[in-house]
């Protein structure tokens, strides 16, 4: 399945653009997603967290990720 | 003593009256940073009455400051924000209390300082702060309202509100953690100087919502907001927190010298200077020295003279801050970091 990602905060910059695509098998869960994530894009791992919200809410390593989802990296922001 | 006449537009709100003002003639309330966030959200606590506001800031007004820190004025600039903001804010509302704390929000003042208040807005611009700010709050079971910006995007949050018999997430239960060395902050990144205002008020507008009892606080989830396209997303977190935090954690200083110190220093050859910079950064203006940009710091991609003094600079301060505490104890020379970036050298 393909699934479309959405990127905000640096992680735009990091996968280029507001959205990216992965092709993943189905019943992928969430820590699977990261881990394929930070191989495609290494500075992702290096933010020392970020949040992965599917369908607007935040979710847990082992949630899994259907087609029709919507996800979204969610970076932490400093300034003020 | 409240004054009827100039509350009275939000007392005759529906589900507000004399008692949510009352409240708010009551309520203490610290504001952390006095820049893109805390002005406008310290304007708008100051004009809707906050009995006594905290403001808490050490850094001084520059000229880059003022597209977004909108309580200030070129003539300011060198001054103390926290001075200049208290000043103005009480001739705003002579019938409130402004607390100026001149202080560097450490491991060892956060509990104090936290502790003089019923709720905090996080306007600060580092992650440091606001973990230590977060975790304080957590320990003395306060709320937070979170606010921070990056460029066009916005993030809004209330953290630490009680829920049943526990709390609701705090900032750790999103981010547990984070690498100051690869996010940029507004002085590297840029930011829309009406997004801090947005934002800002944003947080004003929950603190009022928190201390009056009104309406239904951005807890339990993390408002993300979009200026470029005005797109508001609300990612809900959950009901509860799942963080045990315990203690706060020890901060680490950075050595600073003042681009005065620097000056007279670099004359007598004394210190060997390094560009934390990118390259794009440095093409622009630079005042010598090596160039190895933060990225390659936090790797180990380098290779110091040790001869000298090392003296790290960048835009602001704060990624020298973070090389020269990333590098401490790892390098046979003594460190620093210059304060105030190269925004201070120029002025």
């Amino acid at each position: 399945m393909t699934i479309n990602i959405l990127a905000f905060g640096i992680a735009k910059e990091i996968v280029g653009g507001t959205s990216t695509s992965a092709d993943l098998p189905s019943h992928t869960t969430v820590a699977q997603l990261r881990r394929r994530l930070e191989e495609q894009y290494p500075r992702l791992g290096k933010l020392a967290s970020y949040m992965i919200a599917v369908n607007n809410e935040y979710a847990a390593t082992d949630s899994l990720i259907n087609e029709q989802d919507e996800v979204a990296i969610i970076p932490p922001v400093s300034g003020g | 003593m409240v004054n009827d006449i100039r509350y009275s537009c939000q007392v005759a709100l529906p589900g507000f009256g004399t008692e949510a003002q009352a409240r708010l003639n009551a309520a203490r309330v610290l504001v952390v940073g006095a820049g893109g966030l805390g002005c406008p959200a310290a304007q708008y606590l100051t004009a809707v009455g906050v009995g006594t506001i905290g403001i808490a800031d050490y850094d001084v007004i520059s000229i880059s400051n003022l597209h977004r820190q909108i309580l200030y004025t070129p003539a300011e600039a060198g001054q103390k924000k926290v001075t200049v903001a208290c000043k103005k804010l009480q001739q705003q509302n002579p019938q409130i209390q402004l607390v100026a704390h001149d202080v560097k929000i450490t491991s060892a003042n956060v509990m104090e300082l936290v502790g003089q208040y019923d709720i905090v807005l996080d306007a600060t611009d580092n992650f440091e702060t606001r973990y230590l700010l977060n975790d304080a709050c957590v320990l003395q079971h306060k709320p937070v309202v979170y606010g921070a910006i990056y460029q066009y995007e916005g993030q809004v949050a209330v953290w630490n509100v009680p829920y049943k018999d526990t709390y609701s997430p705090n900032y750790r239960d999103v981010f547990p953690d984070a690498n100051a060395a690869q996010i940029p902050n507004c002085a590297e990144g840029g930011v829309l100087p009406t997004l801090a205002g947005i934002i800002g008020c944003m947080q004003a507008n929950e603190v009022v919502k928190y201390i009056t009892g009104t309406g239904e606080l951005v807890s339990g989830k993390m408002l993300l907001f979009d200026a470029l396209t005005m797109q508001i997303r609300v990612v809900k977190i959950g009901d509860v927190t799942r963080t045990n935090i315990t203690e706060i954690a020890a901060t680490v200083d950075a050595c600073t010298i003042s681009a005065q110190e620097l000056k007279a220093g670099l004359d007598d050859n004394k210190y060997t200077l390094v560009d934390v910079r990118e390259i794009s950064e440095r093409e622009a203006y630079h005042i010598g020295g090596l160039h190895i940009p933060l990225s390659k710091i936090e790797h180990e991609e380098f290779q110091l003279p040790v001869d000298k003094d090392i003296v790290f600079y960048c835009a602001s301060g704060r990624r020298s801050a973070v090389a020269a505490t990333l590098l401490s104890g790892k390098v046979d020379a003594k460190l620093f970091s210059l304060s105030g970036g190269l925004k201070g050298w120029r002025q």
